[in-house]
């Protein structure tokens, strides 16, 4: 009995002082993004079909919070559907995104092209399934691949990178 | 640790040295005009690699900006009225009116003195810079062009500006038809917009030579009566340029009629009405001005006296009223810039038909029918005026289905009979008429129809022809056994069963078409031999056009001319996909492109690789490999991957962008490959691929097979497969050249 009640006591008072922290926290970050909530909302992720012939969408609930970094993380993770494939080879990690003007600047380690598989069709489905999802928001009209923060003329050799992409419709089957 | 921060820290002090050392730049030998004043630079102004830099403060003083320097944090602000500008010592960045953009410079600093890039920043506080050979011109335009816009309704050209400015139109000596406008101060607003109809309009803008007035000169399929005051009215902010027709004569000649002439063909669009008591027609005359036309008409046995007045001036609509005698009835006929009346025959209507969706009836002469739909219930209304119905023109017809519930025909007035087709749904049309010995055979088709299937018979090869009423989706295969080429058209219905079908006709036996799949049409063409085929209508059409070789290809005829380049992907330190096994896509792609060489030069062509050896080569110098030696044709052989392991198939890649040749050449190579290799037909792709978008010739990028999957990494390790692949590239090269030849002749 005696036991449990300190356990009780224990336990209250280190809610205590996770509910303070939490609180000062929260607090901060009220301070540096004042009237921003929270919250969840649901996207598409596109991943390749499995003949590698489209791309196809996963839906999602992410935090809305740094969104697009949730997005692409959501992207590398790779999809619940087994029918459906992978797009982002492994060890790839999104650095940062960085948003001017409508354009996305997404910028990946090297092992987006180190430990890609290559091929046409390969590129394309890497490239369009980060392009799709991204352009998915409003805030984003287009985007430019960056990769340890430089830009890239090409990914693996057959597109052309240079210039900002945008939405493919043509590439999409639901 | 410490090593790498003293490596950062010095690497980061040598690029602070660097970017000072850029500074030590020439000094700039043009004059500056600002608002049209010559201005002494003398050393106020510098070349900074190729980008003109001016001294802060004295930009300032031109512009009467307020210049600040904040030191703690190495930052210049130049600012005026809502205009700012921001730049830091080291930072490549210009903040500009909440925009942030990239300055390859940056920020200069020399003998402590700031230059900032002269034309990025007086552009983005809203002046118009542009140089000659001798001179920079600076000036601060106050009038924006914010949109040229064309208004139907009115025939009305409307140029929509900031606020006003002095204007002066003229029309240019050398074209009439092209209109030359001066603005003064003026230039075009950053979200410009051109609003003309492309068709009808072609818009050049320029600036004068002194800079001062921008001129805009607009050519146009339409007359303009210029020295008529009522053609240019400025409201506002709005200058309105009028197209206005003229009424130009009104003539009487006993053999031919009464003709109303204008300068200008909008007269074809005139509301011709009739009224009786006293019996008179009335023909509205729109966007046409009244003003001193001759008038060359005498009283005759048909009509009475005409009459003119300029019924409306907003929009101008010129009324001219025949007074007819008792029984005399007038027929017209639209001509380019006139209209004639004239006292003749009728047109005689007859053998009124309805099947598949096509209503079709004959005339003796060529009717200007009027067709409209009208809704609650559905129907098609035929308006046909001048006309009258004989006996095999019936009142109704009997034929009924899913898309047609009646066709009834009346006499509507006394000059205008109507057909009306009573509709189970809304439908499109499309009307047509064609000579049929001494008259004329029309037909209305409903829905997406067929209009016609014909076989060409040229030198060199036969033509299969098959036209509809609407731009349709279609797919041309070839089949084998016996040989044929099927072409399936998607988004026919109800459609005309009972077409005419062409007779036999040099290489085509046999033609027939009938449903095949859900909104699939299947037109089939049996062949007695096949050399080979390019389709030369574009993706959507209401013309299928399919070219057929009519003779295998005569070696001794090949242009050899040509020079065909091939461009084996990847290479040196890029190997591209990799197999399970090892293979390396670079040796394939190598190994193909020089089995495609050594074919293509055994027949005589001129083939150059882009590389030959394992070496590394630039996307962009593939490019222009392919460019400078004027390549007729640009062939890149690749080999696919994909990330699992039983994907596997051959596509081939036109650019986004493609032209109907790019087409030709994919998919003669498409169908030639395939039928060597055997692999899946992944099919034609369009991407934005670097080596296909940016050559000019006809390209194409090949994904001969996959890589990743086992057993296409074991075939293209083979010399059999690569030797079949090999031969259907050729072929396929080959064909496109043979379609040259042809061409040519």
């Amino acid at each position: 009995m005696d036991i449990n009640r300190k356990i009780v006591v224990v336990s209250i008072v280190i809610i205590i002082v996770l509910l303070a922290l939490f609180g000062t926290l929260r607090i901060i970050n009220q301070k540096s993004q004042p009237n921003q909530l929270i919250e969840e909302m649901e996207i598409s992720i596109y991943f390749a079909t499995d003949e590698a012939m489209y791309l196809t969408s996963e839906k999602r609930v992410i935090k809305s919070e740094n969104l697009y970094q949730n997005a692409i993380n959501e992207l590398i993770a790779g999809p619940n559907n087994p029918a459906n494939s992978k797009t982002i080879p492994d060890q790839v990690e999104l650095k940062d995104i960085e948003i001017i003007n409508g354009e996305a600047r997404v910028n990946f380690n090297r092992a987006l092209i180190d430990n890609h598989w290559g091929g046409s069709t390969g590129e394309r489905m890497t490239v369009y399934s980060v392009v799709n999802t991204l352009t998915q928001f409003k805030e984003i009209e287009e985007v430019t691949f960056l990769i340890e923060g430089e830009e890239v003329k090409t990914l693996v050799g057959h597109m052309d990178l240079t210039k900002p992409l945008t939405w493919n419709e043509e590439i999409i089957k639901e | 640790m410490q090593r790498k921060i003293g490596l950062i820290a010095v690497s980061f002090f040598i690029f602070i040295l660097l970017s000072n050392m850029i500074v030590f730049a020439n000094e700039y030998g043009k004059n500056i005009y600002f608002d049209g004043e010559k201005i002494n630079s003398d050393s106020n102004i510098k070349d900074v690699n190729g980008e003109i830099y001016i001294k802060a403060r004295f930009l300032s003083e031109l512009l009467e900006a307020d210049l600040e320097w904040r030191k703690s944090i190495q930052l210049l602000e130049l600012e005026k009225e809502n205009n700012y500008a921001k730049m830091m010592k080291g930072n490549p960045y210009l903040e500009i009116n909440n925009t942030t953009r990239k300055v390859a410079n940056g920020l200069v600093i020399d003998n402590d003195q700031a230059y900032l890039p002269f034309k990025k920043i007086v552009e983005g506080f809203g002046y118009i810079f542009t140089t000659d050979s001798k001179s920079i011109y600076v000036f601060n335009a106050e009038i924006m062009v914010n949109k040229i816009s064309y208004d139907e309704k009115y025939r009305r050209l409307k140029i929509n500006l900031s606020e006003e400015t002095q204007v002066e139109i003229n029309k240019m000596k050398d074209n009439p038809e092209k209109l030359k406008i001066l603005l003064r101060r003026a230039t075009l607003s950053g979200d410009f917009r051109d609003e003309l109809p492309s068709e009808e309009f072609e818009l050049e803008i320029k600036r004068t030579q002194d800079k001062m007035y921008l001129e805009i000169i607009v050519d146009s399929t339409k007359n303009i009566s210029f020295q008529e005051s009522e053609s240019v009215i400025k409201t506002g902010n709005d200058i309105l340029i009028n197209y206005l027709s003229k009424l130009k004569e009104i003539n009487w000649q006993d053999n031919q009629g009464l003709e109303i002439i204008t300068d200008d063909n909008i007269i074809g669009e005139a509301k011709i009405s009739y009224i009786n008591e006293p019996k008179r027609m009335v023909i509205d005359l729109p966007h046409t001005i009244l003003n001193g036309f001759k008038n060359n008409f005498s009283e005759n046995r048909w009509i009475e006296k005409v009459e003119v007045s300029q019924f409306k001036t907003n929009p101008m609509v010129t009324r001219v009223v025949l007074e007819l005698k008792e029984s005399s009835y007038l027929t017209q006929e639209k001509r380019d810039n006139s209209i004639i009346f004239y006292p003749k025959g009728q047109v005689e209507l007859s053998n009124l038909e309805y099947e598949d969706s096509v209503i079709s009836f004959e005339s003796n002469k060529k009717l200007q029918p009027k067709i409209f739909t009208l809704s609650e219930p559905d129907r098609l209304v035929v308006d046909l005026p001048g006309a009258f119905r004989n006996y095999s023109f019936s009142d109704e017809t009997a034929e009924k289905d899913k898309v047609v519930k009646k066709v009834r025909t009346s006499r509507f007035n006394s000059d205008v009979v109507r057909l009306v087709a009573d509709l189970n749904k809304q439908v499109n049309y499309n009307w047509s008429t064609e000579r049929n010995g001494d008259g004329y055979i029309n037909k209305i088709y409903l829905n997406n129809n067929i209009r016609k299937i014909e076989i060409g018979d040229q030198k060199g090869y036969n033509e299969i022809r098959i036209s509809f009423n609407n731009k349709l989706d279609y797919e041309v295969k070839k089949r084998e056994s016996p040989e044929r080429l099927v072409v399936d058209v998607r988004g026919l219905e109800n459609y005309n069963r009972k077409l005419q079908l062409p007779e036999e006709k040099g290489l085509v036996k046999k033609v027939d078409f009938g449903p095949y799949d859900k909104d699939v049409v299947r037109f089939e063409f049996l062949l007695e031999n096949y050399y080979g085929h390019v389709v030369n209508s574009d993706n959507k059409t209401k013309n299928v056009s399919i070219k057929l070789w009519k003779t295998r290809r005569e070696k001794d005829k090949e242009d050899l001319s040509d020079l065909i380049v091939i461009d084996p992907g990847h290479g040196g330190f890029d190997p591209g996909a990799i197999g399970g096994n090892g293979l390396q896509e670079k040796e394939v792609n190598l190994d193909l492109a020089l089995l495609v060489r050594d074919k293509l030069e055994k027949k005589g062509h001129n083939v150059l690789l882009t590389r030959k050896t394992d070496e590394y080569v630039s996307l962009q110098r593939r490019v222009e490999i392919a460019r400078d030696k004027k390549a007729r044709i640009f062939v890149s052989i690749h080999n696919n991957s994909s990330r699992k392991s039983h994907t596997g198939g051959s596509e081939i890649y036109v650019s986004q962008n493609y032209k109907k040749e790019d087409m030709q050449l994919a998919q003669l190579i498409n169908d030639n490959l395939c039928d060597e290799i055997k692999l899946d037909d992944r099919g034609l792709k369009q991407d934005n691929f670097y080596v296909i978008k940016n050559t000019i010739m006809p390209s194409v990028l090949l994904e001969v097979a996959f890589l990743s999957n086992p057993h296409e990494e074991k075939l293209l390790g083979s010399n059999v497969f690569l030797n079949k692949a090999a031969n259907g590239i050729v072929d396929g090269i080959l064909d496109f050249l043979e379609k040259d030849r042809l061409e040519a002749e």
